[in-house]
């Protein structure tokens, strides 16, 4: 077996690979046959970095350093610069924005520095098409000990103490889930791993999935011995087919190992795992509305209780949990519940992966310690505002989460610290706005989506979420009024009190979150007609300043709608009932004497 | 493909599979001592790659605890044929002139202790 000298990480992650990424593994491993150094360096296609913003990504280790904005072009000179001739290729090197040095080694970087990674510990390390490298980093071991040496109980138990809670959006206790499931007495069992990953920017599952798919396979083997299931079930979004490719992958392998299947370590232990393809409502990632889906009904979720732990798929009593806390699983088999818990806060333990978007330096995927900042995560991760804007808000948990702003920079972040500041931590998308953000307009863009995604089963949802979209456009528009805030309030809480499931329940939140956190940016829409971030056009208004007007006519001959008029020579005027807000007159006049208000 | 059936398929498997990864997942490892070989035009001619080979098998073969990597030139306006630098896990670093294979033996016994 060949002992390589070095090897080469390409990053296959969704981001890289829509930018060539396995055009530049081929050329590497063309350059380096051509050099015949094929046996001594090895090119590995990985998961996603989490560097995104960057991409495409490649790693050269054992040197540790990684290069950036990498083109298939460049295999050439990275051959035969750092490979063979051990020089590093500059201009490819990843320069920091914080003192605009170049920066080789990726540990170094304010981008990986204050990051802990559990979930994501193969991401970007591996190649997840190889059981066997996954093996060679102590894959299935966690399960071989399960099996091995520990009771179903002491599974529960040590899962239990590691306060490890479901990473899919409610953060409920993943040990106490566990012992429902395992408590409730039936013929057939089931471990069901929700991968539907449906809020709007999201990508942590998926990475997940595409990057380390065994450490989920492997995690569900284990829910199946504690709890005492032997079938486990994937509930895989159909727009996820690299993520489903290689879970079909990673399941051949692990059977073909005897790591899945039957008299698992020769313990007696059966398991094995189905993938089930989902349509991508939003809604069929509510556990009970995921496991109507997979039965073959509609995609809407029902009372609890029951809860699925006492009758879920089929009737049978059924775990549900989500990618992310699956990853961490194994890792906590093997290191222990104290080793987890001691990272984190006082009430959430281990870490958790951010999807980080928006005005923001680096964009990517980060792994953070709970009980970071949000002030550490912008400013440091996430390199700072792009532009050198000004920080605005911050939007997590997605359509059920909400805006948060520079005062709630410094709270440490976990599940309670982001409910209580009205927000939530949800799936774990983050979007960072600056002033270019109408927070009236966001309110409104998660409302579309709800409203989009209601199934409609109950009224307060159905209509409710429309009402208040139908109000926010109203104050968009310039025609709200004083009491539609209030309106707004009252019927967000009715809503929240009124609705089945997590989706009417969470989904005002955007509203009431922003109302309370950007009041006075509502108040300017309603009694002034004013969008401070210029987004709502049926607020603006160009002017001409006659002052300044050459009278050139630009303007008027590039208006589209013949809105300008004026003689030559003299200053025009803007028509504001036939204006369509364009913009195209600013962008022509050269004097400057057109501007929007 | 053989079936792993106990912990020891697995450990076997995992035995042999991170062998061949060590030089990927080692680097991580900052506790690590590190050996720099110059591959500069010069270097190469004077048969830095040969050393560079022999101190990745003899340490595998001892045992020792280092990463090996291949940089370009290790001290400016240094001409000397095979240049080695040892940085260790403190930050402390020392370089070697002139490195055959004898004197390569003395380098990786030192960081044997
Ligand atoms: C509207 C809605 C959408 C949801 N979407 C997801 C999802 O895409 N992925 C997920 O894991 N959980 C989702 N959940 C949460 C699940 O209902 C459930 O709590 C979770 O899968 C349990 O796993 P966990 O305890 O490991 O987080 C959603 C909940 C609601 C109300
Ligand atoms: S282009 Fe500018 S200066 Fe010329 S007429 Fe239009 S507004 Fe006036
Ligand atoms: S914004 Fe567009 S529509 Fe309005 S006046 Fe200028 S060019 Fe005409
Ligand atoms: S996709 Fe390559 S770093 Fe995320």
């Amino acid at each position: 077996m060949t002992k390589y000298k070095m090897h080469i990480l390409v990053c296959g992650g969704p981001g890289c690979s829509a930018s060539k990424s396995e055009q530049i593994a081929a050329n590497l491993r063309s350059h380096l046959q051509q050099e015949g150094l094929e046996k001594e360096v090895n090119v590995v296609l990985t998961g996603c970095f989490g560097f995104c913003e960057a991409g495409p990504i490649i790693k050269i280790m054992p040197d540790n350093v990684f290069y950036v904005k990498v083109q298939p072009e460049d295999a050439k000179e990275i051959v035969n610069e750092h490979i063979i001739k051990g020089r590093m290729v500059e201009r490819l090197l990843y320069t920091e924005p914080s003192n605009g040095q170049k920066t080789p080694l990726d540990t170094d970087t304010d981008f990986y520095k204050k990051q802990v990674r559990i979930a994501l510990r193969n991401c970007g390390l591996i190649d997840p098409e190889n059981i066997e490298e996954y093996i060679a980093l102590d894959g299935y071991k966690a399960l071989a000990t399960c099996l091995t040496d520990y009771t179903p109980e002491k599974v529960i138990e040590i899962v239990s103490a590691s306060g490890l809670s479901g990473r899919g959006g409610a953060g409920f206790p993943t040990g106490r889930k566990w012992a429902a499931t395992a408590k409730s007495k039936a013929e057939q069992k089931y471990i069901v791993c929700n991968a539907d990953e449906g809020d709007p920017g999201a990508f942590m599952d998926r990475s997940i999935l595409e990057g380390d798919p065994h450490s989920v396979l492997e995690a569900m083997a284990i829910a199946g011995y504690a709890v005492g299931a032997d079938k486990g079930l994937i509930y895989i979004r159909a727009e996820y087919p690299l993520a489903i490719h290689r879970l079909q992958i990673a399941l051949d392998q692990a059977r073909e190992k005897g790591l899945l299947g039957k008299d698992i370590f020769s313990t007696g232990f059966n398991f094995d795992i189905e993938l089930r393809y989902g349509a991508g409502a939003f809604v069929c990632g509510e556990a009970t509305a995921l496991i109507h889906s997979m039965e073959g009904l509609r995609g809407e979720p029902t009372m609890k209780p029951p809860r699925t732990s006492d009758k879920g798929y089929l009737g049978m009593p059924t775990n549900v949990n989500n990618v992310e806390t699956y990853a961490n699983v194994p890792a906590i088999i093997l290191k222990g519940a104290d080793w987890f818990s001691s990272i984190g806060t006082e009430n959430s333990k281990g870490t958790k992966v951010f999807a980080l978007a928006g005005q923001i330096k680096n964009v990517g995927l980060i792994e953070v310690p709970m009980g970071i900042t949000l002030r550490e995560i912008i400013y440091e991760i996430g390199g700072g505002m792009k532009g050198g804007k000004k920080f605005k808000a911050i939007q997590t948990g997605g359509p059920s989460g909400g805006c948060l702003t520079e005062k709630h920079l410094d709270i440490p972040i976990d599940y309670k610290s982001l409910s209580d500041a009205g927000s939530m931590m949800g799936s774990g998308g983050m979007v960072i706005m600056d002033e270019s953000s109408c927070m009236v307009s966001i309110a409104k863009f998660y409302l579309d989506f709800t409203v989009e995604e209601s199934c409609g089963k109950c009224t307060p949802c159905r209509i409710g979420n429309k009402r208040l979209y139908e109000l926010l456009d109203k104050i968009t528009q310039g025609k709200g009024t004083m009491e539609d805030l209030d309106n707004l309030r009252n019927l967000s809480h009715v809503i929240k009190d009124t609705s089945l499931c997590g989706l009417g329940q969470s989904s005002p939140n955007p509203v009431l979150s922003t109302l309370d956190n950007f009041w006075d940016e509502y108040v300017e829409h309603v009694k002034e007609h004013k969008c401070r971030a210029g987004v709502c056009k049926a607020l603006m208004k160009y002017e001409i300043n006659p002052e300044v007007c050459v009278g050139c006519t630009a303007c008027a001959r590039n208006c589209p709608v013949n809105a300008i008029k004026g003689e030559k020579k003299q200053a025009h005027q803007i028509n504001q009932e036939a204006c369509i807000k364009c913009g195209t007159c600013m962008e022509k006049c050269k004097f400057g004497a057109i501007s929007v208000k | 493909m053989a079936q792993i059936k106990t912990l020891a398929d697995l450990q076997a498997v995992k035995e042999r599979v991170y062998a061949t990864m060590k030089t990927r997942v080692e680097a991580f490892d900052k506790s690590l001592s590190q050996i720099r070989i110059a591959m500069a035009t010069s270097g190469i001619s004077a048969g830095a790659k040969e050393i560079f080979d022999y101190m990745i098998e003899k340490t595998d073969e001892r045992q020792i605890k280092a990463v090996i990597t291949q940089t370009g030139v290790i001290a400016e306006g240094n001409n000397q044929p095979v240049v080695v630098e040892v940085v260790m896990p403190d930050g402390q670093s020392k370089i070697y002139e002139n490195v055959d294979k004898k004197s390569a033996d003395a380098i990786m016994d030192s960081l044997k202790a």
